[in-house]
């Protein structure tokens, strides 16, 4: 073979154990670029997210403000603040002068929708003292509705079932 | 860094000396050995004798194993040199065609007079087995045979002249008379040192007579110290000089510079290996080079690669807070349906009517005349608003049900004009929206005494 031919041979042959080595290297390179791309365009597309979640705090805290600033509110869906609930309302019953005889409580939904507190509340008392019993019920914090009364016969004292609602907050 | 200009050594094999010379950066190193049995160990010798660089030599051989004459050709047979050359050898018992390898240098001289041309002829004969023992001791010492040509001829490149042109160069115990014109030899004679003068005097003349002049405007001399010079000088008559540079030996420097070889007697063998030689050269050098790309390339790519890895962690990390952002922004939006359903039942559970206060309008509106048996206040739907189905549908109605609260009042009055003026009292009020007396009717209460027993319907919108 020629000097030139054998030349040709062992460029030829140093082209391709170049190439061979370089190959792995360009594909790593070529793998990490495209890896790089698609994280970067995941970034690009979920640029707007740090922004939504700006607005959505100043949405909440002008929601929550507002809320504040309402002369009522729910009651928290959660078994300490219904008790809690349940006291003050025996608290308010033995305070205006009503007797309670049985008291049941449910929990449903107004509506089909809005969760509530539901109780059934047989007392006995006069006229006077279920109204200052009710305004008392009207004075709490929370949101309450009296569902039914229904004040049976007799003479001063007569027996009197309430069913009063409380409105829940939406549970997470 | 800067590149050394170096070239090819020049090495003179003589019958007593071994002599080298190489020019680097300009400046010619010399070197001598005496020529001992064991030439391997000459050359070593000769090689690290001085700081010559590199193994690539071009070898001359002088004295007797190199035999160089200048013929003058018969007109039309330049074309026939190396068949007269070889008959002139045959017989010769170092030099016939198979022992000797013949070299050949024609130049055509003008024709005169308008005759056929004549040619000039220097035939170099190189012993065959003296040199391919020398090849065999300069390949066992390493070194790199460039060419091999004969010492004599190649001192005319030892330095350059102009015109026509008569040298006297005493090298390895022989003169050398070389003639020519600029940088082509043309005559060449080796006789043994000194020459006599009447001898250099024929010789000189000869070769004016073959260069077709008749005489030489000077002699330049190499290796002839000063006395002998004027007594060359006196001999022939004409002018005697030295060279513009030093020279410490014409042959080895002459090998040593770059130029044209008049015979080149370098062995096939030693082409081949001289070829291989170039392209492992060049493969070494392509190699190299393909390395140092590869080496270069696979750091930049390696770096490159390692580049985008950190620059895929931080994107990495920048996605994973921005994930985290998301279900932050996921739990934040779902809290804010929740408190913004939460403020939308407060705002639609405000109540039309207190409780309370429709109580105490109905006791207030109660008198002497008038008895309440039971009360029934039911707060319920408002059914104008229960529709379902297409009605629904076509009502859109969103948000909690208005509601609507029912009294249903049961009792006895004195007369039915009292029930009549209760059930005016209670829509007098301005809370109800509907006063109804669903059933009244007289009734007896005791002895003599009766009554009135009704039932009132009654209600009061809260939206």
């Amino acid at each position: 073979m020629k000097p030139g031919g054998r030349i040709t041979l062992v460029a030829v042959a140093l082209v391709m154990a170049s190439a061979g080595t370089l190959y792995p290297i360009r594909n790593s390179m070529a793998a990490a670029q495209a890896e790089v791309d698609r994280i970067e365009a995941d970034l690009a597309r979920d640029s707007g997210v740090h922004d939504q979640l700006l607005a959505a705090h100043a949405e909440m805290q002008a929601v929550q403000k507002r809320l504040e600033e309402r002369a009522f509110g729910l009651c928290p869906a959660t078994p300490e603040a219904e008790h809690e609930f349940e006291t003050a309302l025996l608290g308010m019953v033995d305070s205006t002068g009503l007797h309670s005889v049985r008291m049941d409580r449910d929990s449903e939904r107004m509506d089909g929708r809005t969760p509530m507190l539901a109780i059934d509340l047989v007392v006995e008392g006069d006229a006077h003292s279920l109204q200052k019993f009710l305004q008392a019920l009207e004075g709490m914090r929370w949101v309450t509705r009296v569902l039914g009364v229904s004040v049976e016969p007799g003479n001063e004292v007569r027996r009197m079932t309430l069913q009063i609602a409380v409105i829940l907050e939406q549970k997470p | 860094m800067k590149r050394r200009k170096v070239g090819n050594i020049g090495l003179v094999i003589g019958n007593d000396t071994i002599r080298a010379a190489q020019n680097v950066d300009g400046r010619m190193i010399w070197s001598s050995v005496p020529a001992g049995d064991n030439v391997r160990k000459s050359l070593r010798q000769l090689v690290s004798s001085a700081p010559f660089v590199g193994r690539n030599v071009v070898v001359g051989l002088e004295g007797g194993a190199v035999l160089v004459e200048s013929i003058v050709l018969p007109p039309g047979s330049a074309k026939e040199a190396r068949r007269i050359c070889t008959d002139r050898l045959k017989g010769d018992p170092l030099f016939s065609a198979d022992k000797a390898f013949l070299g050949i240098g024609v130049e055509s001289m003008p024709a005169t007079e308008g005759g056929p041309s004549a040619a000039l002829a220097i035939m170099t004969a190189m012993n065959r087995e003296r040199l391919l023992e020398l090849m065999k001791q300069c390949r066992e010492a390493e070194l790199e045979v460039q060419t091999v040509e004969s010492a004599a001829l190649a001192a005319w490149r030892a330095w350059s002249g102009t015109g026509l042109q008569v040298r006297l160069v005493r090298s390895g115990g022989h003169d050398l008379v070389l003639a020519g014109v600029d940088a082509k030899l043309l005559f060449c004679r080796i006789i043994d040192a000194p020459v006599p003068p009447p001898e250099l005097r024929a010789t000189v003349g000869r070769a004016a007579s073959l260069l077709g002049a008749e005489s030489f405007p000077c002699l330049t001399t190499v290796g002839v110290d000063e006395a002998a010079r004027q007594d060359i000088a006196a001999a022939l008559g004409i002018e005697v000089k030295v060279p513009g540079r030093a020279l410490e030996d014409a042959a080895a420097v002459g090998l040593a510079t770059e130029g044209p070889v008049l015979a080149d007697f370098t062995p096939p063998e030693e082409r081949v290996l001289r070829e291989k030689r170039r392209v492992r050269k060049v493969s070494i050098g392509m190699a190299a080079a393909c390395g140092v790309l590869v080496l270069a390339a696979g750091a930049l790519g390696t770096q490159r690669v390692s580049s985008l890895h950190e620059r895929q962690h931080s994107l990495e990390q920048q996605r994973d807070i921005l994930q985290a952002d998301k279900q932050q922004l996921d739990e934040l939006n779902a809290q804010l349906a929740r408190e913004q359903a939460n403020e939308a039942v407060i705002v639609e559970a405000r109540p039309g009517h207190r409780m309370s206060t429709l109580f105490a309008l109905i006791a207030s509106r109660t008198t002497e005349a008038v008895s309440l048996e039971t009360v029934k206040i039911g707060d319920v739907e408002d059914p104008a608003f229960a529709l379902t189905g297409k009605a629904a549908k076509e009502r859109k109605h969103t948000g909690p049900m208005p509601r609507m609260l029912e009294v249903r009042l049961n009792g006895l009055a004195r007369s039915g004009l009292a029930v009549r003026q209760f059930a005016d009292g209670l829509l007098g009020t301005g809370a109800f929206s509907d006063v109804r007396v669903e059933a009244s009717e007289r009734v007896v209460l005791g002895v003599g005494l009766d009554g009135e027993r009704f039932r009132i319907y009654a209600r009061a919108e809260t939206h």
